[in-house]
């Protein structure tokens, strides 16, 4: 099998540069695959040589978040966005202008002021943040001074959070919003600690996600959202007007038959959960708003991964 | 948004909401549009400025934008500001000489830079020329404090047939000190950290002549836009493998020198903790935000060398219109860590 | 600390690391000594009592060689294969060290222009060089002597006396140290550097007179550092006596035309003392000056000069053998570390790269396929019927070997008859027939071009080790780099190396095309803004070379090399020719004897055979091909319209273009139609 994909592909000069760059991205800054094989699996869905060409400029494309850009995501996010974004709640009249107190208290204030949740039940990505998160910040911030609790905790439990400020929810992605909008409505506001604690201000952090989706997170709930990265617009959708990763238009018009195909076998939304069109991949898992093709395994053998999603 | 010293950058359209005021404004002008946008700003939200500099590189011009320009960014200021100047300085590939020229333009017309509110918008400055200016202005003016404008490409125009490669230069003339900055050479080893841009060439340009013993990278992430990140470490893959550095890979965001000096800091302290003589040496190849936050750790760091690969040629037309515009005040006296 | 190799060393990767520097302090591990083999081909002795030159560009193994002369990595040498222990320098005692000492008869000091070192150090500061250098070497000094006084050879009266002549050479800023080698050290690093480099960086904004009233200017007197404190350490410690110090320095390209006089100056000044100079650069200036005199250095007398890339370059030396034999051993060490290919019983090169046949490689290009008679017959068409045509292909063809026949088609159109050629084919398969022998020997190579012409898109492999070390022309590290580049290849695409399973021939051939690539890009990485103009130049002359190669008429086959008045080239074409030379993108090689006596010899140039796989050429060295003074000038200076009339000129001159002549009714011998040229090595 292996060698026939390789035939395929050392038989195209343009093929060949692409497989060149996903290995030397692999081997440098992935460091995911190691060996080729399990690209070979996952080209070997591919029936012939367009589609195989198509697959790999979709795999040049992905934007892969390995574990050093995750962590560093999460540090930025907590030591420089949020630190900016609470700095008037930090401070309140006591700013001094020396550069000591900014760090000395803002670390105060994570510590006896914030509460941490991974949003969402224990089976979706958010509470996978935690960990990556606690070892992105451990050493401006002791484990033990960061208060974490459980999603469904903070849903059905009291908590004490009457001298708390800012309550923190942690996730990876964020597609269209609407989970999140719904959560809130449905979940969070009719919750006894968010009704018994009116003054707390709610944080949705993400690594990075659809500038759709946080606007509507932001126009429907009162959460404020605090992406790592820049957010994303339409570009960033694999078969959008504007894709920048099938620039060419013929060309993406067949990558997406070819995709939707194949993705209608896998998954019911067959370009990424509410047609996000996504192709992004983290290290710790794959959001379902990437197109299926890219992360679907299927258990009959019948469809390979390439970053598979783990539920 | 609160815009807080040496720790935030905020858009210029957020921060100028209400009428503001500087004594001095130095830019500099260029072929690239978006030298003009600060002038455009500042006008359109009335700012009052005292006295304008213009900076004018002595350098060939043959479609005539930067001239097209420095006319506009002039007609701009002349309307907010009560003296514009067009400073006629040298080469862009001679900083040594145009900050000098500098000095003694400031002196010839009496401008005085001491205790004054001064505004410097840096975006089509050389790295090299506004390393130099604002050493001078620390060592010999006593500046202690001073604004900062940014304004980013929409986006990089120059691709290479081949491989999407971003080129915005061309050719080689010289691998160098920038001037101010030559550091410390008592150790026999040298550690460079390289700030990534995106041309790879640079890098290795870079590497090559500094042959050193450890190297370390600072890729820009979060970049400019998004994505972007990516294109510079693909550029630079080969330099990555090379020189090792792909096992030493950093990250600062693009569009923060504040947090880039903080990642230069912390580089720093990592190698010295493991080697104790070793010349330090920083080449500041991504975005000019990124090499003033080098700029501010260097102006604390006499130890630090700061090199940079001169090329032969920029290529004119490399930049495509603008982007955001940012603002942020640094104190050069006391800088904040994280 | 000093970092191990084992840091950067990949044992699936063992071609990874190539710099000296990422080889740290076991860089002798995998030093592959040159002395003797740059002594037996140049007739230089590179530890002799003359001052040396040692010119090579980056992956030589210049600096190898310089810093293995230097006194830490003899000791470690000594230490490992004479003593045969695994202790450190520190711990030799007096007798070990005693017996090393006297076993050489020279101690070496490394010292490397740094390029970001020298820079600043011009216009008003510029006299500052020498005391600043002279200070350098002085560290180094005291370091060997701390090396020799850990072993007890030193005692504390000489310690005391060479200490007290150093700090006497230091007038500003006065000393208040110890007169002991840790004070001397400590003066150096806490007072006199800190002072030099405030002055070098003051010197970009304030004027001589401010410095000096800020920091002061140090006085030093640095020739009696340099000299005197050699020769007060040489004349004071018996074990010493009749030894030299050999001041090595690394990269002198870096300094500025000022330094260089001074380094000048420093190896005029240094005849009559104990101290040598040996200068690695990768040019040689084309002139030395004696500071400021208007003296000139002049080779013999003043220096010798070894030029690294021509003393190894197996295409002029006539020592390919040694330069072969010296490549494979540096792989082999490699192999010899990597635990991981041991296990694989992989420990040669030659097990990982094997070399193909021509005649292998023709066979499976054409597989049996009938492409190569198309251009043939459509010549043979214009004067013979259907039948005549086959009848004459009948006599020429041989499937066995495709380069065989298109040697038959090459005589075809020189005018031999088909019967002919079948009889001389026949002779030689039986080992007759010298001419036969000759010509296939001369042209079997470029005909494997024509045959890849004639079956697109494939194209010329350029696959094994002996290819690869042919491709190095000369450049060590090119040979470490294109099989690193055909390993990483091979990895990429699920490569699992055993004794039996070598990496693939199409790998290979990747590696050395993307190699071939990034050295071509690499050309626009001269500094001094002539890099785009040299990679201009290269690109004309290697599409006229490529262009050769496809002549069907061979008149020279394989040309790799060509032939000008090097003398008559001027102003900025010099300029960039001299470029491409200095860095190696063009090589000489000594000239061909003319064609004719009343001809004058003329200067030699080939292209650097790491682009063979780039423009698709041979990378032996062939053929002889004019390209006058004037051609060069505009091939390089030329806009497009003259560039493009230039190399059809070229062309058009070293290929014959008209039809094949008919027999003629005397008899030809194949000597009448092909020179033989006696200058031939390879």
């Amino acid at each position: 099998m292996n060698h026939h994909i390789k035939n395929i592909i050392l038989s195209n000069e343009r093929m060949k540069d692409l497989f060149s760059s996903i290995m030397e991205k692999d081997r440098h800054y992935w460091k995911k695959f190691g060996t080729p094989d399990d690209i070979f699996k996952w080209l070997n869905n591919f029936l012939n040589k367009n589609e195989i060409y198509l697959a790999l400029v979709l795999a040049d494309n992905i934007l892969y978040y390995n574990i050093n850009e995750v962590r560093y995501l999460w540090r930025l996010i907590l030591t420089n966005r949020v630190k900016r974004y609470l700095f008037d709640d930090i401070f309140e009249e006591d700013y001094s202008g020396k550069a000591e107190d900014i760090t000395n208290q803002f670390t105060a204030f994570i510590k006896n002021k914030c509460i941490f949740i991974g949003f969402g039940e224990i089976y979706k990505s958010g509470p996978h943040m935690i960990y990556p998160f606690h070892q992105a910040v451990s050493n401006i911030i002791k484990k033990e001074d960061i208060h974490f609790i459980e999603y469904s905790n903070f849903l059905s439990s009291k908590v004490d959070l009457s001298d708390k400020k800012v309550i923190f929810l942690l996730d990876d992605f964020i597609g269209t919003g609407n989970q999140a909008v719904k959560q809130w409505k449905e979940e969070i506001i009719v919750s006894e600690n968010y009704k018994s604690n009116q003054h707390i201000r709610f944080l949705y952090t993400a690594l990075t996600g659809f500038l759709s989706g946080v606007e509507n997170i932001e126009k429907h709930t009162d959460m404020k959202v605090i992406l790592g990265e820049s957010p994303m617009d339409d570009s960033f959708r694999c078969f959008s007007d504007s894709s920048l990763i099938y620039e060419d238009a013929a060309e993406r018009e067949k990558a997406k038959e070819i995709m939707e195909t194949a993705g209608k076998m896998l998954y019911e939304y067959p370009l990424g959960y509410e047609n996000d069109q996504a192709v992004v991949a983290f290290c710790h898992n794959t959001p379902n708003n990437s197109l299926p093709v890219i992360w679907k395994k299927m258990g009959d053998g019948s469809w390979y991964p390439l970053f598979e999603r783990f539920e | 948004m609160r815009l807080i010293e040496n720790l935030s950058i905020l858009p210029i359209e957020n921060f100028l909401i209400q009428p503001r005021e500087w004594d001095v404004f130095i830019s500099c002008g260029s072929f690239e549009k978006r030298c003009t946008r600060s002038s455009n700003i500042f006008m359109d939200k009335k700012v009052d400025i005292g006295t304008s500099i213009i900076f004018n590189y002595k350098e060939t011009d043959l479609e005539n934008k930067k001239e097209e320009n420095i006319q506009s960014m002039k007609s701009n200021l002349e309307q907010i500001c009560k003296c514009v100047q067009i400073f006629d300085t040298e080469s862009v590939s001679l900083p040594s000489e145009g900050i000098k020229k500098f000095l003694m333009f400031l002196k010839e017309e009496n401008i005085d830079l001491l205790n004054k509110q001064l505004i410097i918008d840096i975006t089509v400055f050389t790295k090299a020329y506004f390393f130099l200016l604002f050493k001078i202005m620390k060592e010999k003016l006593n500046l202690h404090e001073c604004w900062v404008v940014y304004t980013e490409p929409e986006k990089y125009k120059s691709k290479s047939t081949d491989r999407n490669e971003i080129i915005l230069t061309e050719g080689l003339d010289r691998v160098e000190s920038i001037p101010g900055f030559v550091g410390s050479s008592v150790n026999s080893k040298d550690a460079l950290i390289v700030i990534l841009g995106f041309e790879g060439k640079r890098s290795r340009e870079v590497f090559n002549s500094v042959d050193p013993g450890l190297t370390y990278a600072v890729n820009g992430f979060p970049s400019f836009q998004l994505g972007w990140h990516k294109i510079s470490l693909e550029a630079n893959l080969l330099f990555l493998q090379e020189s090792g550095a792909s096992d030493h890979l950093f990250f600062a965001p693009a569009v923060d020198p504040f947090e880039t000096r903080n990642t230069v800091s912390r580089i720093v302290e990592e190698i010295e903790k493991k080697n104790k003589d070793i010349n330090i040496i920083v080449s500041p190849l991504g975005t000019k935000l990124q090499a003033f936050g080098v700029l501010l750790y260097a102006l604390g760091n006499k130890k630090i060398k700061v090199i940079y690969p001169f090329p032969s040629v920029y290529k004119p037309d490399y930049s495509y219109k603008y982007g955001p515009t940012w603002i942020f005040k640094v104190n050069l006296d006391g800088l904040i860590g994280d | 600390m000093e970092k191990d190799i084992k840091d950067r060393f990949d044992e699936t990767r063992p071609f990874d690391v190539v710099r000296a520097e990422d080889f740290g302090k076991d860089l002798w591990e995998f030093y592959e000594p040159l002395e003797e083999l740059i002594r037996n081909i140049s007739g230089v002795d590179i530890t002799g009592s003359r001052p040396i030159f040692l010119i090579g560009g980056r992956g030589t193994g210049k600096t190898m060689v310089l810093k293995f002369l230097s006194l830490e990595m003899q000791l470690k040498d000594f230490i490992k294969n004479i003593l045969h222990q695994n202790k450190s320098i520190e711990e030799l005692s007096t007798e070990e060290m005693r017996a090393f000492l006297n076993s050489k008869n020279f101690i070496g000091i490394y010292l490397r222009f740094r390029t970001t070192e020298y820079d600043s150090i011009k216009g008003d500061i510029a006299r500052l060089f020498n005391p600043y250098l002279s200070i350098k070497t002085a560290e180094q000094i005291f370091k060997f002597l701390m090396i020799l006084k850990s072993s007890m050879l030193l005692s504390d009266e000489h310690e005391a006396k060479i200490a007290e002549y150093f700090i006497g050479q230091i007038k500003e800023p006065e000393p208040r140290v110890k007169n002991n080698f840790d004070g001397v050290l400590k003066l150096m690093r806490e007072n006199i550097f800190p002072q030099f480099e405030t002055i070098f960086e003051k010197s970009s904004y304030c004027s001589i007179d401010e410095i000096k009233k800020d920091c002061g200017i140090p006085i030093i007197i640095s020739k009696n550092i340099i000299f005197g404190l050699a020769d007060c350490i040489f004349t004071e410690m018996d074990f010493l006596r009749k030894k030299s110090l050999f001041i090595l320095l690394d990269e002198l390209e870096y300094l500025n035309d000022y330094q260089k006089q001074c380094i000048g100056q420093l190896i005029k000044d240094s005849d009559e003392t104990s101290v040598i100079f040996k200068v690695g650069s990768r040019y040689m200036p084309e002139v030395l000056s004696v500071g400021e005199s208007g003296e000139v250095l002049q080779e013999p007398h003043d220096f010798r000069k070894i030029d690294i890339t021509d003393a190894l370059n197996a295409a002029h030396s006539g020592r390919k053998g040694d330069y072969c034999k010296l490549i494979k051993n540096i792989l082999n060490k490699r192999l010899a570390k990597s635990n991981y290919l041991k296990d694989k019983g992989i420990t040669d090169i030659q097990q990982l790269f094997p070399n193909i046949t021509i005649e292998k490689e023709a066979v499976e290009l054409v597989n049996g396929r009938e492409k190569h008679w198309g251009k043939f017959k459509t010549f043979l068409k214009k004067s013979g019927s259907e039948k005549e045509i086959d009848n004459i292909i009948d006599y020429l063809r041989y499937p066995s070997n495709p380069i065989i026949e298109k040697l038959n088609m090459l005589l075809y159109y020189r005018g031999e008859s088909p019967q002919k050629i079948k009889e001389m084919r026949e002779e030689y398969l039986c080992g007759k027939n010298e001419q036969y022998v000759h010509l296939y020997q001369k042209n079997a190579f470029n005909l494997l071009f024509q045959l890849y012409s004639d079956y697109p898109p494939s194209k010329k492999k350029y696959v094994g080790i002996d290819v690869f070390i042919h491709l190095s022309s000369g450049i060590i590290r090119y040979a470490v780099e294109l099989c690193n580049q055909a390993i990483n290849t091979a990895y990429n695409y699920g490569y699992e190396p055993a004794v039996e399973k070598p990496v693939e021939f199409v790998y290979q051939d990747m590696g050395a095309k993307n190699h071939a690539e990034l050295q071509f890009k690499d050309i626009t990485r001269i500094p001094g803004n002539l890099g785009l103009d040299v990679q201009n130049f290269i690109t004309e002359i290697g599409t006229i070379f490529r262009e050769l190669h496809l002549s069907p008429h061979l008149v020279e086959p394989e040309p790799t090399h060509f032939e000008t008045y090097y003398s008559e080239i001027k102003d900025k074409a010099k300029q960039v020719f001299d470029a491409a030379l200095n860095h190696y993108y063009l090589q000489k090689k000594p000239p061909m004897e003319p064609k004719s006596s009343y001809e004058t010899k003329k200067n030699d140039f080939l292209i650097n055979r790491g682009f063979a796989p780039y423009f698709e050429i041979s990378y032996k060295v062939r053929g002889r091909t004019y390209i006058s003074a004037s051609q060069i000038y505009n091939l390089i200076m030329g806009n497009d319209e003259e560039k493009k009339k230039t190399r059809k000129e070229i062309i058009k001159k070293n290929a014959k273009k008209e039809g094949p002549e008919k027999p003629k009714a005397s008899q030809i011998t194949l000597f009448d139609l092909i020179e033989v040229n006696k200058n031939e090595t390879d």
